[in-house]
């Protein structure tokens, strides 16, 4: 490993990198810097906002910053767009990946990078070089699928054989883990080792403190905008860089809800009485199918949700999470099968007979479903009760009572910690704010069962965990809730029971209120979230 | 939830929606203003007294009761026109027939106007404006169930169709509808008691100018403060959330199109009964396309349309007065037009608009 | 007995043949200006930002290649220059679009106005009248029909070329599909936008000058809607530049079916003016509406709500 020294040859340096959003005011980043080198995992760790993304949006070229030095092997660089960074070797894989829609594989791989034979592209060539690298690196990737078939952690792949492909020498992965099973997290780690072992440099953004630390060389801890620690992964101690990421020691000891690096809950949602009170299943769900083009398809799903009890569905994205989740909520059609919510049927009625039931629903998708960011806040949080709002004789003629609108909004706002112009248009809050907003909204109802997606998504530390005990609270005051999510530490911090969906089938249950320790869960549920053939491959 | 008396809640309701949005929307009006003064001047530097031309610009519009009724009647058709532009948009959908669907709407109103003796002049009025609304109405409903049910784009659909309505329309003024002792292609002259009435001697500003207003102040009460309009807008914003919201979005496209295509009808009988009198051929001249520039000024906002299409007919009449008194031999107006349209839609300034 | 009949047969079926083959060949030429316009729409269509200015530059190409026909007197030099200035008119367009954040469709509109009044300026002043500009010398002009069905046959082969085979084309849909991720992969997919506007209005101007050519003088109005009924090819032709060929010629026939009914059945010209406008509404719907029908086929039975909802 070559020894820690000024900038030299092989290395790229941020140097007091600065990024100020004026639109919306933000320093995103105030003198954070960064110092890669050849054949290392670098491992990026920071809260949610602490400007990780950003600072590698600006190495990867995406971003201008505002203030700072690029240097390559010694040489000051300025990179104005994605293709300069690629120029320099540089590339990132993003969250999500997006491929080209309607492209085959090898189509979307070698796009910005196309081999030509007399000015025209050489697709033979393309399909060739796209398939060799695709076996080289054990990516298993048929290079004539269409894109819109691909699973995430294919996608994935695709993304990373793009890059290949133009022979990066240093690759940003934007928390490549969070999309991915525990088995399917290891394969990614091989390729790392694999990749680094080939000479290259491998930044990893993520929040995952444990998991990242067993594959980093290095680590960098960014908080708001700043490095504030660069060290070995070897002799880095969790809890340390836990306190380097949040800022206080106690903050972290004092969040009991926070199963980050431990694995075993601490509290659990329901309190059993002893003496057992018959409670009600506020939520049947009887033999549901649901078929739709475009997603996942989902068959032969029973549940059942207690009062007072947290129940979750977790799985892989592409099992079919948010099929089953819409269906439930009334957002899609279902083939087959029942959904009774408080003994009343509603599968196939609508959202608003599902609501009617006393049941909400807070999609994970902030920006489609969950509000419309052309209207004004008001307006999205008044979604919900406008008809409540037909009072009067102005009311039967369809006029709306504003003052009980603008006070219903103004406590949803404030429950939600938000302070803004509710006559602001939606668009201009962040997605946190949102998810915060909208969840606020649901519960402003009071329903009997809450629908939950992916709730801390987008969440910084504090306001995780004040979900959090919101959700346990609300489960301890006898509500019904059912969790989506695809994060371990939040079903393990949350639920009572989890079902697991793989492949659009329930392929297990779990129940969490027995004794056995949460490590052991973390593994099953894994297990069972990527099939047990899977696993015991070689 | 508290009661509350009704006649409190209902002036509650007029009053908030009044509010600070009035003053807000203007800003863009004054930036069409100024684009327009812009492409004066520099036109009027091609001509030899650009002074004059400025003069004529700005103030002519103003300065007899000929130029300012006619600029408050443009306004007044303008206004009407664009609030149906702002309430397709409001829904998600966009309508760009409206030029056929005024034309059509004024020729249906001469129809009943230039016939039916027996009716007496209120009535047949009344029925013209009727058969006006239904004609344009019609002409934006069916390409909203075409869009509906087929998926097919209602932009287009509803062009297509005021393409092909208007050469039939213009085949009727000109044969079977024609004035057979006049000179021109057009209807007969409506008799006295079959025109709207005059406000301001000798310009064509008429009663249509109160109707104007009435419909803004109605646009906006319902669309802001209705719980249609909330569903209207909530259908035309994420379709997603819309149906999260318990509303389907398909549903509104067709009446909010055939309420579209109804004032734009509107317009047409206002032009024929009010404006002129008589129902010639290309009547419309280009209502349609303006109407949507001065939807465009006013970011569909009901509150602002009146001040759009106002300074919006200034800009056009203090062109044509321009125009008149310096040597320019052509027409500036399409430029300015175009003009204002880029101007308008670019962003200049990033303002958080609800 | 047979001989007859065969020879009647023959003459019969030679006559519908030779009438048929006349309408066919009279659409074909008929099809070029909405071929070529469409073409440029698609290209458009494709980089992601539909252009709405094609009845804009057709009329501003018309016009100019005849200014340009009196100024050189070649036609294929007047049709170029004209091609080149309405190119550089789309691009820039397209960069002002860029820079200002402009609605597209509203800058469209926008250069459709501008052009007419565009026009009647120059017209006023170069040649002192707003009306119909006719060159005692049009003899020379007729002839350049089955060129300019040649040079849209070219076009469309070329195009259909680019967009498939070639890296401009790739790059060129994944601009229009998914414009992050070619910036992601090193490419500006503004660029291409602009370059297909640039694309669009040259071509548009061809068909504009096809049309003055074809008649010999410039009429204002001559465009009389094709640049809109070229965008309804865009649809019709699925994406796809033969297809659009395709549909520009049905259109072609459709007037010609009209012009013939005219003819026989006494209505008025003026009215039939609509029928083309008419007609693409028609085939327009009937093209939704059997992708819709064949998507809910597909689905397998599944309701069309299924559609509405967003994906993560």
């Amino acid at each position: 490993m070559p020894e820690t020294g000024t900038e030299s040859v092989n290395s790229i340096v941020l140097k007091n990198v600065s990024k100020y959003f004026p639109v919306n005011g933000v320093q995103a980043l105030a003198d954070a810097g960064m110092e890669l080198r050849a054949g290392e995992v670098h491992a990026l760790l920071g809260e949610n906002g602490a400007g990780k993304s950003t600072l590698m949006h600006v190495l990867a070229g995406a971003l201008e910053p505002t203030a700072g030095t690029i240097l390559i092997d010694g040489a000051e660089r300025r990179f104005r767009s994605c293709a300069d960074a690629l120029g320099a070797g540089i590339g990132m894989v993003r969250q999500h990946p997006v491929l080209v829609p309607g492209f085959a594989l090898w189509e979307d791989c070698v796009l910005g990078a196309e081999p030509l034979r007399y000015g025209i592209l050489d697709a033979r060539k393309a399909r060739e070089r796209t398939s060799e690298l695709s076996s080289r690196w054990s990516f298993d990737l048929d290079v004539d699928a269409r894109t819109e078939d691909l699973a995430v952690s294919q996608r994935q792949k695709a993304a990373v054989l793009a890059l290949l492909l133009r022979g990066v020498r240093c690759l940003v992965l934007d928390e490549p883990t969070a999309v991915l099973a525990p088995r399917e997290t290891e394969r990614l780690f091989d390729l790392l080792r694999r990749l680094r072992h080939d000479g290259r440099t491998i930044v990893l953004i993520s929040h995952k403190l444990e998991e990242t630390l067993s594959i980093a060389d290095r680590v960098t801890v960014i908080r708001r905008g700043r490095t504030v620690a660069t060290m070995g992964a070897a002799e880095a101690r969790p809890d340390e860089v836990a306190a380097l990421m949040f800022g206080s020691v106690t903050k972290l000891v004092a969040d009991p809800f926070d199963s980050a690096g431990s694995g075993v809950p601490k509290e659990k949602a329901t309190r059993y009485d002893a003496d057992h009170k018959l409670r009600d299943t506020i939520l049947k769900v009887r033999g549901l199918e649901v078929r739709a083009r475009g997603r996942p398809h989902v068959r032969g799903v029973d549940l059942d949700v207690v009062q007072g009890q947290v129940a979750a569905i977790a799985g892989v994205r592409e099992s079919g999470l948010e099929t089953l989740e819409l269906a439930i909520a009334g957002l899609l059609e279902c083939a087959e099968g029942s959904v009774e919510v408080n003994g009343v049927r509603v599968e196939n009625r609508g959202p608003r007979a599902f609501r009617e039931a006393g049941a909400a629903y807070a999609s994970a998708d902030r920006t489609q479903i969950a509000t419309a960011p052309e209207l004004s806040i008001l307006d999205n949080l008044s979604a919900h009760v406008v008809s409540r709002a037909r009072v009067g004789l102005a009311g039967s003629f369809g006029l709306l009572d504003a003052r009980f609108l603008r006070s219903w909004a103004t406590g949803i706002m404030k429950d939600a910690e938000v302070d803004a112009d509710p006559r602001t248009s939606a668009g201009s809050l962040s997605g946190g704010t949102l998810q915060r907003l909208a969840l606020a909204r649901e519960l402003a109802e009071n329903p009997e069962l809450l629908v939950l997606s992916e709730p801390g998504w987008g969440l910084d530390a504090r306001h995780r965990a004040r979900m959090r005990k919101r959700v346990l609270d609300l489960a301890r005051g006898g509500k019904a809730v059912l969790l989506f999510s695809t994060d371990i530490d939040e079903l393990l911090a949350l639920a009572d029971s989890v079902a697991v969906l793989r492949d659009g089938t329930v392929a297990a249950r779990f129940d969490l209120r027995g004794g056995q320790p949460g490590s052991s869960f973390r593994e099953s549920i894994g297990e069972a979230m990527i099939g047990a053939e899977a696993y015991n491959e070689a | 939830m508290k009661r509350r008396s009704g006649w409190r809640s209902m002036a509650e309701a007029l009053g908030s929606a009044l509010g600070p949005a009035a003053l807000g929307p203007a800003a863009p009006s004054l930036l069409a203003l100024a684009a327009a003064a812009a492409a004066v001047i520099l036109l009027s530097f091609a001509s030899a007294e650009p002074s004059t031309a400025l003069r004529a610009f700005f103030v002519t519009p103003w300065s007899s009761a000929w130029f300012l009724g006619n600029m408050l009647d443009q306004a007044a058709l303008l206004s009407v026109a664009a609030l149906g532009v702002a309430i397709a948009f409001k829904a998600g959908t966009f309508n760009l027939g409206g030029e056929g669907q005024v034309y059509s709407g004024g020729l249906a109103a001469a129809a009943i106007l230039a016939g039916n003796p027996a009716l007496p002049g209120p009535a047949a009025l009344a029925l013209a404006g009727a058969a006006a609304v239904l004609a344009g109405s019609a002409m934006a409903a069916v390409p909203g169930i075409l869009k509906a049910r087929l998926g097919a784009d209602e932009m287009i659909a509803t062009f297509l169709l005021s393409a092909a309505v208007s050469p039939v329309a213009d085949f009727l003024i000109a044969g079977p509808l024609r004035d057979p002792d006049g000179s021109l292609l057009a209807t007969v002259r409506f008799s006295g008691d079959r025109v709207l009435p005059r406000l301001m001697a000798p310009s064509s500003l008429n009663a249509s100018l109160f109707a104007a207003l009435l419909l803004a102040f109605l646009a906006l009460v319902v669309l802001e403060r209705g719980i249609m309009g909330f569903r209207l807008r909530a259908a035309g914003s994420s379709p997603s959330f819309a149906r999260f919201a318990g509303i389907d979005s398909s549903r509104y496209w067709t009446p909010a199109l055939a309420v579209s295509g109804g004032l734009h009808g509107l317009a047409g009988f206002f032009a024929v009964a009010g404006t002129y009198g008589i129902c010639h051929q290309g009547f419309a001249g280009g209502l349609g396309w303006n109407a949507i520039a001065v939807a465009l000024i006013a970011r569909n906002s009901p509150a602002a349309i009146l001040p759009a299409a106002l300074a919006y007919a200034w800009i056009r009449a203090g062109s044509d007065a321009a125009l008149m008194s310096t040597d320019l031999s052509f027409e500036t107006a399409s430029f300015v037009q175009a003009a204002v349209f880029l101007l308008v839609t670019a962003r200049f300034f990033r303002g958080k608009r609800a | 007995m047979n001989d007859i009949f065969a020879l009647l047969a023959s003459a019969v079926s030679s006559t519908v043949a030779s009438s048929a083959a006349a309408a066919v060949a009279a659409a074909t030429a008929a099809s070029v200006p909405v071929a070529l316009a469409g073409v440029g729409g698609l290209a458009t269509e494709l980089s992601g930002s539909l252009a709405v200015f094609l009845e804009g530059f057709m009329t501003l190409g018309s016009f100019f290649a005849w200014a340009l026909f009196r100024t050189t007197g070649s036609v294929p030099a007047a049709a170029a220059a004209a091609a080149a200035i309405c190119g550089f008119l789309g691009w820039l367009l397209a960069r002002f679009v860029r820079s200002s954040g402009a609605n597209p469709f509203i800058a469209g509109l926008a250069l459709n106005l501008a052009a007419v009044g565009t026009t009647e300026a120059l017209s006023s002043a170069w040649y002192g009248t707003k009306g119909v500009l006719a060159d005692p010398a049009s003899g020379a002009i007729r002839s350049t029909r089955l060129p300019f069905i040649l040079l849209t046959l070219v076009i469309v082969a070329f195009a259909a070329f680019i967009a498939k085979r070639t890296r401009l084309g790739l790059r060129l849909r994944a601009a229009g599909r998914a414009p992050e991720t070619l910036a992601e992969r090193g490419a500006d997919a503004r660029l291409y936008r602009e370059g297909a506007w640039a694309f669009a209005a040259a071509v548009a101007a061809l068909a504009g000058a096809s049309l003055t050519f074809r008649i010999g003088a410039y009429a204002p109005g001559g465009t009389a809607g094709r640049g809109w009924i070229a965008l309804a090819a865009v649809y019709l032709g699925f994406r796809n530049a033969w297809g659009v060929a395709l549909a520009a010629l049905v259109f072609a026939l459709a007037e010609q079916a009209a012009s013939f009914a005219q003819g026989s059945g006494g209505l008025s010209a003026t009215a039939l003016l609509g029928l083309p406008s008419a007609m693409a509404l028609v085939l327009y719907s009937a093209s939704a509406g059997l992708r819709s029908f064949r998507e809910r086929r597909a689905e397998g039975g599944e309701d069309a709500k299924n559609r509405g909802a967003s994906r993560r």
